[in-house]
């Protein structure tokens, strides 16, 4: 006789003997949300655990809360949940996550759902761009305050931007150079003729804004080459930009001159 | 060590420059300006380029020379420095020879001489020539001359037409004039030593036929070179006797050759010039002889009787736009293509002896060159050892579109006139 049947049958003494466990380790904590959920979760986990699941690369790809909008969900603000406890419980969910999605129970998607952010990023696709119907493709560049918009068509080499040659556009060679190296990165000078807007800015920023639009018109074009355009340093947004003047400074860095009280 | 070098080159190209300044500033003002404006048609560390044709009477004739280089011979290269065809700015400086291309406007211009001079009925062709700068505008002008020449027309080119207007040269009422005109008799006698220089040969067989009353001495039989010559020598009598001259080559007569008249940068002579009147109010550019001359056969209120071609030029410096003038260069071009574009402003005021000037001219608008001119002038630097880069079809690609599609000056610029040569990137 086990001591719970014992017990069960009104047998008490056995108790004196022996440390009663509390089933659930939530027991031990004033608001045991955090560990409510936990065993939730692994109590799914260990249910549907020899249910075949993909690689974690192939599964699809979720943005989990953060620990902060967890604690603010279940409740658990007065509870001291660790970053590291909190790891547990998205180890669980991404065990979870990798079941075969064709078998997926209905039980964990919908436990899954309640840990997922509410805007997931990953599933906000670039709209792809296309090719219409005159055989022109568009592309935005932008570089320290300049922004441009190129349009790409096949052709023999022209370039125009604001209606002018790249002559009359850019008196710097260096800046024509800039403007066309997506094209010349990748052998397409010849390839395409271009047409652009430019606006804002100086010589340099217009010339860099174009060399990122032509890129981006390309790309269109040719998906392939997105990879020897990033090389080129071509996709990639150049994120300086002048830096702001701060008070007590002459500009952004520059001190005034020391001057004999 | 690397750095350290480029830094002594630089050292080097400094003090170079401060040297050339300096002898620059040993010279008198008016020999500066000649050091400054001196064309320089050789270069003798240049490569000798064989196999170019040499622009010949015969090689005009055919049609063969369209989009090849040819060489000017050593006669048109006479005949076209004494009309001061060449420009300081322009690259001949770089070669061994003066050469260019014959593009498809070039070999259209000189269809076009032929077609003037073949023609039964004598025939006044008026055409401005445009395009962005650079383009090849002047050379334009200059292959129309030197084909000129070789086809025995005469020739008159107005040089240098900023220095008209600008005040440069003395001036004077023209009297019982209205309204005012005022004569540049140093500038006669310019072009009259112009005109005996270049077109001796033709002018010394060719007698005065008719009667000049503003001649004041005895000039009945005597050869028309003789009166240019007399002209170049005595400024007061230039004007007169460039008018006589002009009267006897415009007489019909089936003998004289048609003639060329031509002015390069002719947008400067379209605004009130630097000369003030004794009211001190500028004097419009169209009230100087000369200017008047020359507007009146653009216009076409005076015809070439035996024949013959008024060929002008604008710059395309932004700073010497004249509106006007613009606009009606716009609204003629406009027109030939069957287009439409703006009208004049509703409130500004034209300047309506421009638009008068401008009636019923061809605008011939100067595009690019192609990719296969492009690539025959770039294998001519290369031939000429003045660039030292593979030319190929990518070579050329590359820079005809940063030579803003072509633009024969820029191609020069990038290739010719840049100091090192581009050292290949990773991505090529």
């Amino acid at each position: 006789m086990t001591a719970e049947e014992m017990v069960k049958a009104g047998d008490v003494s056995v108790l004196q003997r022996l440390r009663v466990v509390p089933a659930s380790r939530a027991y031990f904590s004033g608001q045991p949300r955090f560990t409510d959920s936990l065993l939730e979760l692994e109590a799914i986990q260990r249910k549907y655990e020899t249910l075949p699941t993909i690689p974690q690369a192939q599964a699809p790809r979720v943005a989990w809360k953060d620990i902060v909008a967890f604690k603010t969900d279940v409740g658990a603000n007065a509870e001291p949940v660790k970053v590291s406890k909190y790891s547990k419980i998205k180890h669980i969910l991404k065990r979870l996550n990798r079941i075969h999605p064709a078998l997926m129970p209905q039980e964990a998607a919908d436990i899954m759902n309640r840990y997922k952010r509410d805007i997931q990023p990953h599933m906000n696709a670039a709209t792809p761009g296309t090719i219409d119907i005159q055989g022109r493709a568009a592309g935005v560049g932008k570089r320290k305050s300049s922004s441009a918009v190129a349009y790409a068509v096949e052709g023999e080499g022209e370039v125009m931007v604001n209606g002018k040659p790249l002559s009359l556009m850019f008196s710097r060679v260096h800046d024509r150079e800039t403007a066309i190296w997506a094209l010349k990165a990748t052998h397409r000078v010849d390839k395409y003729n271009i047409f652009a807007i430019v606006k804002g800015g100086g010589t340099t920023g217009q010339a860099g804004a174009l060399t990122m639009a032509i890129a981006k018109a390309l790309v269109v074009h040719e998906p392939a080459l997105k990879t020897s355009l990033r090389a080129a340093g071509c996709i990639t947004r150049d994120p300086r930009t002048v830096e702001r003047k701060k008070a007590g400074k002459l500009k952004a860095r520059k001190m005034p001159a020391w001057v004999k009280r | 060590m690397n750095t350290a070098g480029k830094g002594a080159k630089k050292k080097k190209q400094a003090a170079a420059v401060a040297r050339a300044k300096w002898q620059k500033m040993q010279l008198r003002g008016d020999q500066r300006r000649q050091v400054r404006r001196s064309v320089i048609l050789t270069n003798d560390n240049a490569l000798e380029v064989h196999g170019i044709p040499k622009l010949e009477r015969k090689a005009i004739e055919s049609l063969e020379i369209e989009g090849k280089m040819v060489r000017l011979m050593d006669s048109t290269v006479d005949q076209l420095r004494a009309v001061e065809a060449f420009k300081h700015n322009q690259g001949w400086k770089y070669f061994r020879h003066p050469s260019m291309i014959m593009t498809k406007a070039a070999v259209k211009m000189v269809n076009t001489l032929k077609r003037i001079t073949d023609g039964v009925e004598p025939e006044t062709v008026r055409t401005v020539v445009i395009g962005e700068t650079t383009c090849g505008k002047s050379t334009l002008l200059l292959q129309a001359i030197a084909a000129a020449f070789l086809k025995g027309w005469i020739v008159l080119n107005l040089p240098n037409s900023i220095d008209m207007v600008n005040a440069g040269i003395e001036y004077a009422p023209v009297p019982n004039t209205s309204p005012v005109q005022y004569q540049q008799k140093t500038y006669s006698a310019l072009l009259l030593t112009q005109l005996a220089t270049a077109n001796g040969p033709l002018l010394s067989k060719m007698q005065t036929t008719m009667s000049h009353p503003n001649l004041t001495f005895p000039y009945a039989n005597s050869t028309l070179k003789r009166l240019c010559d007399l002209g170049a020598q005595n400024n007061e009598m230039a004007w007169p006797i460039f008018r006589a001259v002009w009267a006897e080559l415009t007489k019909p007569s089936p003998t004289t050759p048609p003639i060329l008249y031509t002015c390069d940068n002719v947008n400067e002579l379209m605004k009130p010039s630097a000369y003030v009147d004794p009211d001190l109010k500028p004097i419009h550019a169209h009230d100087l002889l000369h200017v008047a001359h020359f507007m009146e056969h653009l216009s076409g209120a005076q015809t070439l009787s035996n024949g013959g071609m008024v060929l002008a030029a604008p710059t395309a410096s932004g700073t010497s736009d004249i509106p006007t003038f613009s606009h009606c260069l716009r609204v003629i071009e406009a027109q030939q293509n069957g287009h439409t574009t703006k009208g004049w402003h509703p409130y500004k005021k034209a300047d309506e002896r421009v638009i008068r000037s401008l009636q019923g001219v061809e605008v011939l608008r100067l595009n690019g060159l192609d990719k296969e001119e492009a690539r025959t002038i770039l294998n001519y630097y290369a031939a000429s050892g003045m660039l030292r880069n593979l030319v190929d079809e990518k070579f050329v690609a590359e820079k005809w579109t940063l030579a803003g599609n072509g633009n024969v000056g820029q191609l020069e610029k990038l290739t010719v006139r840049t100091s090192s040569a581009k050292a290949p990137s990773a991505y090529t």
